[in-house]
């Protein structure tokens, strides 16, 4: 799988987890902003799981059914998990909850 | 390990509602969100905002109604106040840390989400209509203790201390269940009447039921 595969796969997994209610895009950074130029470029979608280096970076609206800390908990460790699984080096996560409810 | 703060763009961000106006929300609103514009649709920022202007407009159509049917000016500017409150408080802001429990995580809460909740919780309050709140201490450090000021309007005929009592102990729960931040007070004040409802049924928290 191609990086921006695994991050598609990251994304769903973050999707999944129970409580968070929407995935935005992480600001940009000099990274991001290369890899969504590319992105545009070959006309796939922009990613809304970024990996800086060896961060994955991750904007979440949480339902409000669960804590915001506890969504933003399991949403680090799916998108680890899924992110390790497929050969993605990744030393952190950050997930900035950026709605509640 | 990488610090991808220190690389962030926020030229490419300026600190406000992700490029839009509080007006170009409310224009937006007024189109029923069509044509989509994914510049608001995908903005947490703007979905904040929009959420607030959608609850003050359900909350307050009916008192300026009633003011204006007993010839009172309508405070159009106290509205437009408000607004301006909801633009300031949607935006991002500070980033509040979560506490980890991993050393692989790193999470925070924008201070925009939090003053969002507060703003929600407090309008969910029957007979209170949220017109400004902030946060006051070193939210962007772990553990430091965080005063939270909510200034409120009330409807008519609302027992003001009662409502005044259950708004603090509403923000404060909520608080306690969807952040980490280590709340010293929750000081609520009172700062405008708004008329009575003319349907009974809106307003369940009256005088005769306190």
């Amino acid at each position: 799988m191609t990086p921006d595969e695994i991050l598609a796969v990251v994304e769903t997994a973050v999707l999944a987890v129970p409580g968070v209610a929407e995935l935005y895009r992480p600001r940009p950074t000099i990274g991001s902003t290369v890899a969504s130029a590319r992105s545009l470029a070959t006309g796939g979608p922009v990613a809304r799981v970024v990996l800086d280096e060896d961060v994955l970076r991750l904007v979440i609206g949480t339902d409000g059914a669960r804590p915001a800390p506890e969504t933003a908990r399991a949403a680090h460790l799916a998108a680890l998990d899924t992110a390790r699984a497929h050969g993605l080096s990744v030393s952190r996560v950050d997930v900035r909850v950026a709605r509640v409810g | 390990m990488t610090e991808p703060d220190s690389a962030r763009l926020d030229a490419l961000e300026p600190d406000d509602l992700d490029g839009h106006t509080i007006d170009e929300l409310a224009d937006y609103l007024d189109a029923g969100m069509t044509p989509a514009d994914p510049s608001i649709d995908e903005s947490p920022a703007c979905q904040n905002a929009l959420a607030a202007i959608v609850r003050l407009r359900q909350s307050s159509l009916g008192a300026l109604e009633a003011a204006a049917a007993a010839e009172a000016p309508a405070d159009e500017s106290w509205i437009g106040g408000v607004l301006a409150n909801i633009s300031l408080e949607a935006r991002a802001g500070r980033d509040v840390p979560l506490r980890p429990l991993e050393p692989t995580e790193r999470g925070v809460m924008t201070e925009g989400a939090i003053r969002s909740l507060i703003r929600t919780t407090a309008d969910a309050v029957p007979g209170v209509v949220v017109a400004r709140c902030t946060l006051d201490g070193d939210v962007d450090q772990l553990g430091a203790p965080v005063r939270v000021s909510v200034e409120v309007a009330v409807r008519e005929g609302v027992a003001i201390p009662a409502t005044a009592t259950l708004v603090r102990s509403t923000v404060a729960d909520v608080l306690d269940e969807q952040t980490d931040l280590v709340v010293d007070a929750v000081d609520v004040v009172v700062r405008d009447l708004l008329p009575r409802r003319t349907d009974p049924l809106d307003d369940p928290a009256t005088e005769e039921d306190a």
